[in-house]
């Protein structure tokens, strides 16, 4: 059956985040009321697996051998059939 | 061995970058020198072959998903088995910004207890955010431990250009500081960011000014700095404000040059 699966990927807490805080900064500027902005990355990806939990244990295995790096990024999984 | 017979492969993929400067300093002082696409060492099982692995810089495979993880990976699957034998055997692998990312994200770099599963650092996106390109003095802190700064004096200031936009060194929060510890504990540490007296500087906001480390053994070496870019004077930005040069190079040949006396030495 097909799968798809959404990986979020994001900084773990106590990690600085340059990219956000540059891009609080411009809106700022733009005038919003912005306090803080976390930036994050998301994969969506759809393959084949037998069952969700298999497409959600297949996602874990892309996220520790490719997507993630476990020094600075979080992550979370959701499975959508189709 | 004799410089004539070191034989240095420099690697490259989609997005390498610095290929041929960093094969002409290995060439200018006497060693053979290779550039070899991944998919080429793959088809002729020849990684063997040679004495120093050279990753260069650039943006390899785009710097897609992470700087390096890509291209580590590839390399891994590719030719994980003979990387593994080039580094039980101690041969030297050197790194040079992007060639660093790779490192690391292969689990090369620290590498504590050897390859690691999983990269036990990360080169990140600097602070302030953006790319970084300037020339910058770098402090030697090695005690003697890396192949490819045991003969330049310990404190000796270099000065060679970056060029990155993901050049911070982070280690995991919750074990920061023993990290940092454990690197100054192996003489892990090889060079920091400073400025011309000295004193430490942060150009990118890198975890205690760390512009390049080596494993335990002494024979990988990854650096966000570029010496391949600094090998002769006239390389240096202030070189028509000198009167004179009293060496035809600049400080990026003591690198190549120390790395090919360790070898010759060797063995």
């Amino acid at each position: 059956m097909k799968y798809t699966v959404k990986i979020d990927i994001s900084l773990k807490p106590g990690h600085n985040n340059p990219e956000g805080e540059a891009t609080t900064r411009m809106l700022k500027e733009l005038n919003y009321p912005v306090e803080q902005i976390a930036v994050h990355k998301i994969y969506v990806i759809t393959f084949q697996a037998s069952s969700q939990a298999e497409a959600k244990l297949k996602a874990d295995e892309m996220c520790t051998r490719l997507l993630t790096n476990p020094v600075r990024d979080n992550y979370t999984i959701s499975v959508v059939e189709q | 061995m004799k410089t004539q017979d070191i034989k240095v492969c420099i690697m490259r993929a989609g997005g390498t970058n610095c290929d041929f400067e960093t094969a002409r300093a290995f060439r200018i002082l006497g060693a053979q020198t290779e550039i070899k696409h991944v998919n080429e060492l793959v088809k002729n099982n020849s990684l063997m072959d040679y004495n120093i692995i050279v990753l260069s810089g650039g943006s390899s495979f785009g710097d897609y998903v992470r700087a390096g993880a890509i291209f580590a990976r590839t390399l891994n699957a590719k030719l994980g088995k003979q990387m593994k034998q080039f580094i039980d055997e101690n041969r030297p692998l050197l790194g040079i910004c992007n060639g660093f990312q790779i490192l690391v994200e292969y689990g090369l770099l620290p590498g504590f207890e050897g390859p690691s599963q999983q990269p036990e650092a990360a080169l990140t996106t600097n602070i302030p955010q953006g790319f970084k390109c300037q020339w910058i003095y770098l402090k030697n802190e090695n005690k003697g431990k890396c192949l490819f700064t045991n003969q330049i004096p310990q404190n000796k200031i270099l000065h060679l250009p970056i060029a990155h936009s993901e050049g911070r060194l982070l280690f995991s929060k919750e074990k920061e500081k023993q990290t940092l510890q454990k690197l100054i504990d192996n003489d892990m540490i090889v060079f920091r960011y400073c400025n011309e007296d000295g004193t430490t500087t942060d150009p990118n906001g890198t975890y205690h000014n760390i512009a390049g480390i080596c494993n335990k053994e002494g024979t990988i070496f990854g650096l966000m700095p570029h010496p391949e870019r600094a090998i002769y004077f006239w390389q240096e930005p202030t070189w028509t404000q000198k009167q004179q040069h009293t060496s035809p190079y600049s400080d990026g040949k003591l690198i190549f040059e120390n790395i090919l006396n360790s070898i010759a030495k060797k063995q």
